[in-house]
């Protein structure tokens, strides 16, 4: 399994209308952590409709790049839930032990964690 | 093939089970066997497993048997016991337990409605360990533990033979007719056989008929005694007695779950034909209850199943029942005239090692800081502290240099822990206002204030500082150990007042490394900070090219700064900071040193020097909360008990000598009146010094109490520097 990198990436808290009517570029990949937030990889875009949005540069998280099909096999064994069976998800929530998000795009995956969980998440993958 | 039972070979045949090769060899297990695992009378430790039913293992080649009764459990393995163990999680829609007709046929059914289904087929080997809640069946097939999640449970388990209950019953050569066709089917050598009520096909013997009485026998049975209609006592001698008394319904892995999800079909779903109660004899084989310990409780008043069982112990043994729930309740309605439901059963329904138990279980995670590898190099003993891996102790240092470092020179901690939350929008004051107990409009940018957190009983609930950064944006920070609710908390506050704010935590997004000690401005300036930062006031400036938010405050007593900073940048900021500091006398310092030298300035560690209900007035925390002005959370609270006569206070005491243990009683004209909340000798001070809570006797704490029969004199706080001028230097 590879090993987690450090995203570098940007938070962003606004409203829920600011996030969803924000112009995202079509390579950047949203994940929308909660109604109002969202960490983001990839361009932004220029302004947000929310004059007091909060956007940040982050580091605080890593991810760790996986097949569809190395993501399955690791949640079977280590997951009680189980992954949309969208070709595109976003999920959240608590595998092999750890608070995770996990992003998927077709044959691609991502497992992300906090930084400070990553020799944890590089352990159990 | 050879197995070794104890210490005899005995000589087995490819693919029979070990129960049948021990009957060949004559070595029959006491009691009556089913041969379908449900009873407990085959149980044997194999291969150092124990609690393993013979009648449901396989003959492997070398295989070490030490039947029940064993002298001492099996050693516990040594090294990890997960090895070899796995599990995996499967999702499907149904789960049949059971491959038996009734359990095929369901399965079929199912499928054709184009349900997907798992079948956990007891002839095929799986083992359904137990259900839980969700429904979850958890079953070991092909050695691996599986944990099946299904939308539904079919139970289709079939029934079970019912045991005889009389005196006698635990000889061994006693049978149920499928044990007596098994046995017989594998070739065991069955003389002199009695068949008491039926006997199966392939089963040569006497058939008689009546009301079994009683077995005879010297540890093998030997004679059989019924009553027949006749009312006489007929009695035949005998090597091997099958006793056919009817079925049962298998359900002891429903009984594991009260859920409509699971439902069960087959003979396991019939009506239960309820035996005559028993006269005499053993009931549950498990605990060894008998009939007179049924009465015996009986006597005493428990009359319901369930209080029976946790009475007895009946059906709490590996069995769960299996053999005993027919007579328990045929005896419960036999004396109170009723017939009861049946009681829970629980998991495992089969043996479970340790390894398997704990197959793919996680620890809990603890978090480790950007400068955790840093730590370890630089020799820290870790503890786990408020979820994070921290330094306690650097111990390459002298005793105390870590101390003295921060008093004299200057240090640096990793505080990289703390709760970090920002906050902004046009509701923003408002709305902290409302959270907090001091003032927060007349903070001006680029300054702080200490605050506390209070709970709406009044308690105190954590503890940090507020920095404005702007108009409409706050940094807040609070303790490590309440960080974690922290966010949640404002949010939940935030709906509450229906505030126009935005709130994000940073806690894991931001590193923070202390500098402390009287020679810490000089060694930020070599840093390159090339301003001056007042106490109380914090600027974003670059840190030896770090981009930092630098909090000047002081939680020490000394000079300090924090310097919040993007985990990136953390190993470069405390190196570049370290080598800067050298001709400082620069040493890092680890929690035992910051709580000394916190106590030393008075200050409280929220869950250590305080109770949830601590108010800030029992804490002489009064100055921190301004009544005169707004609402906010815990207000109300602290007007009813600002009413009340202060009953306790946490004051600070001072003794010659070692500090007590932290929680230490405190002894106030011979009896206890409160306890050291946290107490550490002062290198500074040369006394010891801490935290206490004793009572208030008209109006005032006492002047001198006892402690481990030292006495300990009140003191005013903070103990260190009570001006606060080295740490507004």
């Amino acid at each position: 399994m590879p090993a987690p990198e450090r995203l570098d990436a940007k938070r962003i808290v606004a409203s829920e209308a600011a996030l969803a009517g924000a112009g995202w570029d079509s390579e950047t990949i949203v994940m929308r952590i909660a109604p109002d937030e969202a960490l983001v990889l990839g361009p932004m875009p220029d302004s947000f409709l929310d004059p007091h949005a909060i956007v940040e540069d982050e580091e605080g998280f890593v991810g760790a790049r996986l097949t569809r099909r190395e993501l399955d096999s690791w949640m079977e064994r280590e997951s009680e839930w189980r992954l949309p069976p969208d070709t595109d998800s976003f999920t959240q929530g608590m595998v092999a032990g750890l608070p995770v998000k996990v992003w998927v795009a077709g044959e691609h995956g991502m497992v992300v964690t906090r930084v400070s969980l990553a020799a944890e998440l590089e352990a159990r993958l | 093939m050879e197995i070794l039972v104890g210490d005899v070979a005995v000589e087995a045949r490819e693919g029979e089970d070990v129960l049948t090769a021990l009957a060949r060899s004559g070595q029959l297990p006491a009691g009556c066997l089913c041969m379908s695992g449900d009873c407990p009378n085959c149980l044997a430790v194999i291969d150092g497993v124990s609690h393993v039913r013979m009648c449901r293992t396989t003959v492997r080649t070398g295989m070490t048997v030490l039947p029940f009764p064993v002298a001492e459990p099996p050693p516990i393995p040594e090294g990890t016991t997960t090895a070899g163990s796995r599990r995996r999680f499967v999702h499907t829609e149904m789960v049949v337990i059971g491959g038996g007709r009734n359990g095929r046929a369901e399965a079929e059914r199912l499928r054709s409605l184009g349900r997907s289904v798992i079948v956990v087929d007891d002839e095929a080997g799986d083992e359904a360990l137990g259900l839980y809640a969700g429904p979850e069946v958890v079953a070991r097939i092909d050695g691996e533990v599986v944990r099946l999640h299904a939308d539904e449970v079919v139970v289709a388990t079939g029934r079970a033979a019912i045991h005889p209950v009389v005196p006698g019953s635990d000889l061994a050569g006693i049978l149920v007719p499928h044990a007596a066709a098994r046995m017989a089917a594998a070739g065991v050598v069955m003389d002199r056989v009695v068949g008491v009520g039926s006997l199966p096909e392939g089963v040569e013997g006497t058939l008689v008929e009546g009301q079994l009485l009683r077995f005879e026998g010297d540890g093998h049975v030997r004679a059989v005694v019924v009553e027949g209609d006749d009312g006489i006592e007929h009695r035949l001698e005998c090597d091997w007695v099958v006793v056919d008394l009817g079925s049962y319904p298998r359900d002891t892995l429903a009984r594991m779950l009260d859920d409509p999800r699971v439902r069960l079909v087959g003979g396991a779903a019939d009506e239960p034909e309820i035996p005559a109660c028993p006269a005499s004899g053993e009931v549950c084989p498990c605990s060894g209850v008998t009939v007179d310990d049924l009465d015996s409780v009986w006597a005493r008043g428990f009359h319901e199943l369930e209080l029976i069982k946790r009475a007895t112990l009946a059906g709490t043994g590996t069995c769960q029942g299996g053999v005993c729930t027919p007579y328990l309740r045929s005896f419960v309605a036999d004396r109170g005239e009723m017939l009861q439901p049946t009681f829970t059963a629980r998991p495992p329904a089969r043996q479970l090692t340790m390894g398997e138990a704990a197959a793919g279980h996680r620890m809990p995670v603890i978090h480790r800081t950007a400068l955790d590898a840093v730590h370890r190099a630089l020799g820290a003993r870790m503890d786990r502290m408020g979820g994070w891996w921290r330094p306690w102790r650097y111990e390459s240092l002298e005793p105390d240099a870590e101390y003295w470092a921060v008093r004299q020179a200057v240090s640096l901690g990793d505080v990289s822990t703390l709760g970090k939350v920002l906050v902004r929008g046009p509701d923003v004051v408002e709305f902290l206002e409302g959270i907090y107990p001091c003032r927060v409009a007349d903070i001006r940018a680029g300054r702080s204030r200490y605050a506390l957190v209070l709970a709406e009983s009044g308690g105190l609930l954590d503890d940090g500082l507020i920095s404005r950064i702007d108009d409409t944006t706050f940094a807040l920070t609070f303790t490590s150990g309440g960080a974690s609710v922290a966010e949640a908390w404002l949010r939940d506050w935030a709906h509450g007042f229906d505030s126009d704010v935005r709130i994000m935590d940073r806690t894991h997004s931001l590193s923070a490394i202390n500098v402390t000690g009287p020679s810490a401005t000089e060694l930020l300036q070599r840093a390159g900070l090339d301003r001056e930062i007042r106490f109380m006031s914090h600027e974003r400036a670059p840190v030896a090219g770090i981009d930092c938010r630098i909090f000047r405050l002081s939680f020490t007593g000394e000079v300090s700064y924090e310097l919040h900073h993007p985990v990136s940048g953390s190993e470069h900021l405390w190196s570049e900071l370290t080598r800067l500091g050298q001709d400082l006398g620069i040493q890092p310092h680890g929690l035992e040193t910051l709580q000394r030298l916190r106590l030393e300035k008075g200050h409280i560690i929220i869950g250590m020097d305080t109770e949830p209900d601590s108010t800030p007035r029992r804490l002489g925390m009064e100055w921190a909360v301004k009544m005169d002005k707004g609402e906010f959370v815990g207000r109300p609270a602290l007007e009813r008990t600002g009413r009340l006569p202060l009953d306790r206070l946490l004051v600070g005491l001072t003794m010659p000598g070692a500090a007590p243990t932290d929680g230490s009683s405190i002894w106030i004209d011979g009896v206890i009146g409160g306890y050291v909340t946290s107490g550490t000798w002062s290198p500074a001070l040369d006394k010891s010094v801490m935290l206490a809570w004793v009572p208030v006797t008209n109006g005032a704490p006492p002047p001198e109490v006892s402690i481990d029969g030292e006495t300990a004199s009140l003191a005013s706080l903070p103990f260190y520097d009570p001006e606060g001028a080295r740490a507004r230097a």
